[in-house]
């Protein structure tokens, strides 16, 4: 559902804006744990890893697990010409523009239990409200003559998010199988402001503002398998209903996502905990308003190893690696890092991760370029850096 | 053995009514005296996460249990010992030590590491399995030889070291790769790994510029060739036809951008009689599906993977060795007649010797067919066939022009030839008559291809460009469909001294030899070898000993001077140069402070144009006291070659300090120091003497916070004046041009004996400044992209590159 938003958001730019691509950042992780492990988000040993893979509750323990996260990104765009000599041989590459964009954000709160009063000790229950993916990019550029001279001023600012409300509950028939159902409501708004100002007072600035609400729900099944050591998990994610209304109008059609999973503690002095998953999505299905979105089909992977340091906190890294349903030139990997703190009955983690990309806005289809016949370079780089507070309650 | 002890002593001591806490059930814990419900959860889970306690006290750590509860456990259980690991973490260490710092290559590396998981049995072991392990030498393995010969099997590893000629050199570099095991031919027991690595990367890394590079080349021609700039009057190229065909190869070449390079590999066996394994692969920046699976319609498989290889071999057949089906690598005698690794490593003299499966990353080179390994008496045999499509540049009319092994591959020159070798190679062992490691050896090998090759420069050359293109490498090719190989070697080793040496000569008259000598001691020893390889001799499996690959130094260096650009990737063809010369090494351990890690010297002649090269590099090493360290390196080099008509020499130094610290028990620091020079002598077109520079600092840290996970980190800062540096990193090595910095973690994981990870992540800022681009002629001005007429001003490019390797080993 995030990859989409991603693509909606980029389809409904107007023409002649810049193009951009860092407007609906898919989310995988909201807690420092599960950022720090490669970007997990199906195995994600935390409450909100519960959320989206309701059969991974029954792995967090009895009692109230209750936790809080929130974080900050930073964006860096260059964008890049190359520069040929008379021969037409490549000399370098010149920089056109240079952004950096800081942003804070809160990941979410969600509270999984278990074994309390009313609830058979075989069931868990997961409630929360987490951020998906959020809407955050600036962009500003200073448009010159051959004279190098300020002709005029042009800046994007895409903000907003978009929040699910989720519920989830877990059952064990037997020590080893677990099943799990969730279901969530999404919610948010997205606004971009599109500004040309112009040097010469005789020339019309240009300001364009779009504002949509978006909404929608899904629903989610999973079931876990415990096998000595490995703990292998399976799940899909079902979107029901996601709706644009606002500035723009549009209902759209999302096929489901298939998640597989597995955490594997292979027992040594370290308490190595490692985590593996993947996903796919038939994104070539996608619809909106019954009309094909020439997506790709998207798949992803990752990995994380948690090894307690001796006396000392507990160290995590961790890789990932997401194909984009709008080109090839956007898939991304990224290096995951991570400490965590443990203090009686309070967890303290902090985790990040950093993905580059490089990408030519010919590649992108459906991109509109602001100069024409242009073939910009785009480098940039994403780092989010999450903390998370825990804690556990015996009930 | 030590476990099953401490089992035994468990037993006898405890009463057997104590439980054993290592293999307990939450419920079994419960129910002990002073320990409740909750205390057993928390003891079970703290000893499932650590694997088994070895020792009671550990329970300490465990939230809730203080002296009355431990005191209450200790009364009431026992603790028997996890099993040990069956890769123990030394030998996780050498399998690191294989990427390191002067690493033996691919082909090499793979073969070490089954080596690693079952090592060979030294009882049954000759000269010849011994002398292909990591710089081992002839007179190392004829002395363990020697010695199983006269006095008989060895019951420990430990006791080579007293075998007389066996330097501690070589019997450290021996002695995790052999065991006392004994070959169990009827065992089934199934073992076998998977390997599966992502690399990556972004932004213009090293990979990208490359790849953009060739891009830009061809994007060149093109340009020059729809500007009128290039004139093909008289030449048998017809441009427009031309035009075309490096369109369509930009284009083919434009489809693998962002292509992220994946390796998945399987390997494995029953007992010591069956082998096999496939690996099916997609490198970094490829284009898909060419040669895999020749004839064979495989629909999106082929355009997931670039390269598949498969094996499967028997072992101990009677006579026969060693039967492999599929693909294998070669390499016997001294690599004049055949070694079918795809690189060829400067300055070598070893080589993983023997018939061996393959499933490296060899693409141009790989044999797919069957060889057969066999051994009668004092007789070794080698016999292989093989079929394999393989990359030819091809000329306009579409005849093959000369066979080049290709990074860049676009559909016109790939698969363009089928290949068909066969040949065997037989050797005498003589040791029974003659001291122990004296053979002889006598070789053959037939290659044809199943359409002929016409070398034409006409067809490569870009006509009436003012250069004259003169490569006498390429033109002393001769039109072939094929050429005739024999080969003929010996060796003997008389005490610490060795003599080996091979000659290898082809159906047309040229030839190629390599002799080589060493006289070793535990404290020193001296090499020594001489060879030629003459001009004609072009036989593509030759990798034998040389300072430089065939192409080195040559037009194809310079892409502007082909007609299709990316006929310059023949320039790195890994067969040796034509050339002659003498090379001498020596390691010298002075006392136990001072040591001559390594000092050589090379005099050679370059063959095309009789130039005279010598090339020094000296290192000494003076350990002050155990933790430190310190290495310095002096390197000289005089090399000639030709440059636009007239030769052009150049003298390098390059001083290098290096030194070593383990600042405490579990941290490893290195930091080295490289400045260079690089002296032009006098050139008529290029005036008077040019001086160029560079240098870098780098400093590298590692930590081990258990056996089982460590962490690198490693950063360098560099500034070069037109002299490139080179450097190894803990993976390879890294080219460094203009001004920037590095920096890269690397973190090595053991999970598990069955499961590691190895995970690097890298940045690199190079920065190269632009200046003096003003052009006052509109028609000579440097532009911009897609706007040419534009004007550009001075800039400053940087270069910011990322790379990400994931690598995960899972063995059972």
């Amino acid at each position: 559902m995030s990859l989409l938003l991603t693509v909606l958001a980029f389809a409904t730019i107007p023409a002649s804006l810049p193009s951009v691509l860092d407007m609906g950042i898919p989310c995988p992780s909201t807690s420092a744990r599960g950022i720090s492990m490669g970007e997990s988000g199906f195995v994600e040993l935390t409450p909100t890893g519960a959320l989206r893979n309701p059969a991974l509750s029954g792995l967090l323990g009895p009692g109230l697990l209750v936790e809080v996260s929130g974080g900050t990104r930073l964006t860096m765009e260059k964008r890049l010409r190359k520069v040929y000599d008379e021969f037409g041989s490549s000399i370098g590459e010149s920089e056109e523009a240079f952004n950096r964009h800081i942003s804070t954000f809160p990941g979410g709160v969600s509270a999984t239990g278990s074994g309390a009063v009313g609830i058979p000790n075989n069931v868990s229950i997961t409630a929360g409200l987490y951020r998906p993916y959020s809407f955050c990019y600036d962009y500003d550029r200073m448009v010159m003559d051959e004279s190098y001279v300020e002709t005029a001023r042009e800046r994007l600012e895409v903000s907003g998010r978009a929040s699910e409300l989720a519920l989830a509950a877990c059952f064990a028939p037997s020590e080893r199988l677990l099943v799990g159902l969730g279901a969530g409501y999404l919610f948010g708004n997205r606004t971009s402001r599109w500004v040309v100002s112009y040097v010469d007072p005789t020339a019309d600035d240009v300001l364009q503002v779009t504002d949509t609400d978006v909404s929608g729900a899904s629903a989610r099944a999973s079931a876990l398998y415990r096998a000595g050591r490995v703990a292998i998990s399976a799940g899909m994610d079902y979107s029901l209903s996601y709706e644009l209304t606002g500035d723009e109008q549009a209902s759209v059609s999302l096929p489901p996502v298939f998640h597989a999973g597995a955490v594997y503690e292979p027992g040594n002095a370290l308490r190595t905990v490692f985590t593996g998953e993947c996903y796919y999505s038939a994104r070539s299905d996608a619809e909106r308003e019954g009309a094909d979105m020439y997506d790709r089909d998207a798949w992803g992977m990752s990995a994380g190893v948690e090894n307690d340091l001796p006396g000392g906190p507990v160290g995590r890294f961790g890789f990932s690696y997401r194909s984009s349903p709008i080109s090839r030139a956007l898939d991304r990997m990224a290096f995951t890092l991570g400490l965590g703190f443990r203090l009686g009955d309070y967890s303290l983690d902090v985790g990040g991760s950093f993905s580059p990309g490089r990408w030519r806005q010919v590649e992108v289809p459906d991109m509109v370029s602001f100069d024409p016949g242009d073939s910009l370079v785009v480098e940039e780089s994403s780092t989010t850096v999450l903390l998370s507070i825990g804690r556990r309650f015996e009930l | 053995m030590a476990s099953s002890l401490l089992l035994a002593l468990a037993v006898f001591l405890w009463p057997a009514d104590r439980l054993d806490l290592n293999s307990a059930s939450p419920e079994e814990i419960g129910a002990l005296e002073g320990v409740s419900g909750e205390q057993a959860d928390s003891l079970h889970r703290y000893i499932y996460l650590m694997g088994g306690l070895e020792n009671i006290y550990q329970l300490t750590e465990v939230e809730g249990i203080g002296p009355s509860e431990l005191e209450a456990l200790r009364r009431q259980c026992i603790l028997v010992p996890p099993e040990p690991d069956r890769l123990p973490p030394e030998v996780l260490d050498v399998m690191e030590k294989l990427a390191s710092e002067d690493s033996p290559g691919d082909a090499a590396v793979a073969e070490w590491e089954n080596l690693l998981v079952r090592p060979l049995p030294v009882n049954e072991a000759t000269s010849w399995d011994l002398r292909s392990l990591d710089r081992v030498s002839l007179v190392d393995a004829a002395a363990v030889e020697r010695r199983l010969r006269s006095i008989g099997p060895v019951s420990s590893i430990r006791s080579l070291r007293s075998v007389e000629n066996l330097s501690y050199y070589g019997y450290r570099n021996m002695r995790d790769f052999v065991s006392t095991r004994e070959l169990d031919l009827s065992s089934l027991k199934l073992f076998g790994s998977y390997r599966m690595i992502v690399e990556g990367g972004a932004g213009r890394d090293s990979d990208e510029e490359g790849y953009d590079a060739a891009l830009d080349n061809l994007g060149s021609a093109l340009f020059e060739m729809s500007t009128g700039g290039a004139d093909y009057s008289g030449s048998p190229v017809d441009s427009a036809l031309l035009y075309e065909q490096l369109q369509a190869s930009r284009e083919e070449l434009l489809s693998a951008r962002g292509v992220t390079g994946f390796t998945h590999r399987v390997s494995g066996g029953l007992g010591d009689r069956m082998r096999g394994g496939v690996r099916l692969a997609r490198g970094r920046l490829s284009t898909a599906g060419h040669d895999l699976f020749r004839d064979m319609d495989m629909g999106e498989v082929s355009n997931r993977f670039d390269q598949a290889k498969a094996f499967v071999s028997l072992h101990h057949l009677g006579p026969l060795r060693q039967v492999v089906l599929g693909n294998y690598r070669l390499a016997l005698g001294q690599g004049l007649l055949v070694d079918n690794s795809g690189e060829l490593m400067y300055r070598r003299l070893e080589r993983p010797w023997g018939l061996h499966p393959d499933l490296t990353s060899t693409r141009q080179f790989a044999l797919t067919g069957a060889a057969v390994e066999a051994r009668q008496g004092p007789f070794l045999g080698y016999g292989f066939l093989s079929s394999s499509s393989r990359d030819a540049i091809l000329s306009q009319n579409g005849v093959p022009n000369v066979p080049a092994a290709m990074q860049y591959r676009c559909g016109r020159y790939t698969d363009a030839l089928i290949e068909t070798t066969y040949g065997g190679y037989c050797f005498a062992d003589l040791g029974g008559i003659l001291p122990t490691g004296t053979a002889v050896g006598l070789g053959g090998m037939s290659i044809a291809y199943d359409d002929s090759l016409f070398p034409d420069a006409d067809y490569l050359d870009v006509p009436n460009d003012g250069y004259y293109w003169d490569c006498p490498e390429y033109r002393s090719l001769e039109a072939t469909d094929g050429m005739t190989l024999l080969g003929v070697s010996g060796q003997t080793v008389v005490g610490p001294m060795s003599l080996e040496g091979e000659l290898s000569r082809q159906d047309d008259g040229a030839s190629a030899f390599l002799i080589a000598s060493r006289w070793q001691n535990d404290y020193f020893y001296l090499t020594a070898a001489a060879r030629h390889y003459d001009l004609g001799y072009s036989n593509p499996y030759c990798r034998g000993f040389s300072e430089q690959k065939r192409y080195d130094d040559t037009v194809f260096e310079k892409p502007y001077y082909l007609t299709d650009p990316l006929v310059s990737q023949l320039q790195e063809w890994p067969t040796p140069k034509p050339e002659e010369g003498v090379y001498l090494e020596s390691r010298f351990q002075v006392s136990d402070q001072v040591v001559f890690p390594k000092l050589y010297l090379d005099v050679w002649r370059s063959l095309p144009y009789d130039f005279d090269n010598h090339r020094f590099q000296g290192e000494v090493e003076y350990r002050a006291d155990f933790p430190v360290r310190f290495r310095l390196k002096y390197k000289y080099q005089s090399k000639t070659k030709m440059h636009d008509v007239v030769p052009t020499t150049s003298r390098t130094h390059e001083y290098t300090l290096r030194s070593f610290f383990l600042p405490f028990a579990h941290d490893y620091f290195d930091v080295r120091l490289r400045l260079g020079m690089v002296e032009l002598t006098p050139n008529p077109l290029y005036g008077d003497d040019r001086l160029l520079s560079g240098g870098y600092l780098s400093a590298r840290w590692e930590h081990d916070f258990s056996d089982r996970l460590s962490v690198l980190g490693g950063t360098t800062l560099w500034t070069t004046d037109g002299m490139s540096q080179w450097e190894f990193e803990d993976t390879g090595i890294d080219f460094l041009d203009g001004d920037g910095t590095k920096f890269y973690l690397t973190f090595k994981n053991a999970l598990s004996d069955n499961l590691q990870l190895r995970f690097r992540v890298l940045r690199k800022d190079t920065f190269y400044p632009r200046t003096g681009l003003y052009r006052p002629d509109p028609e000579d001005q440097f532009h911009y992209q897609g706007d040419p007429d534009s004007a550009v001003r001075d800039f400053g490019d940087h270069v910011t590159g990322y790379g990400i390797r994931c690598q995960l080993d899972f063995r059972w």
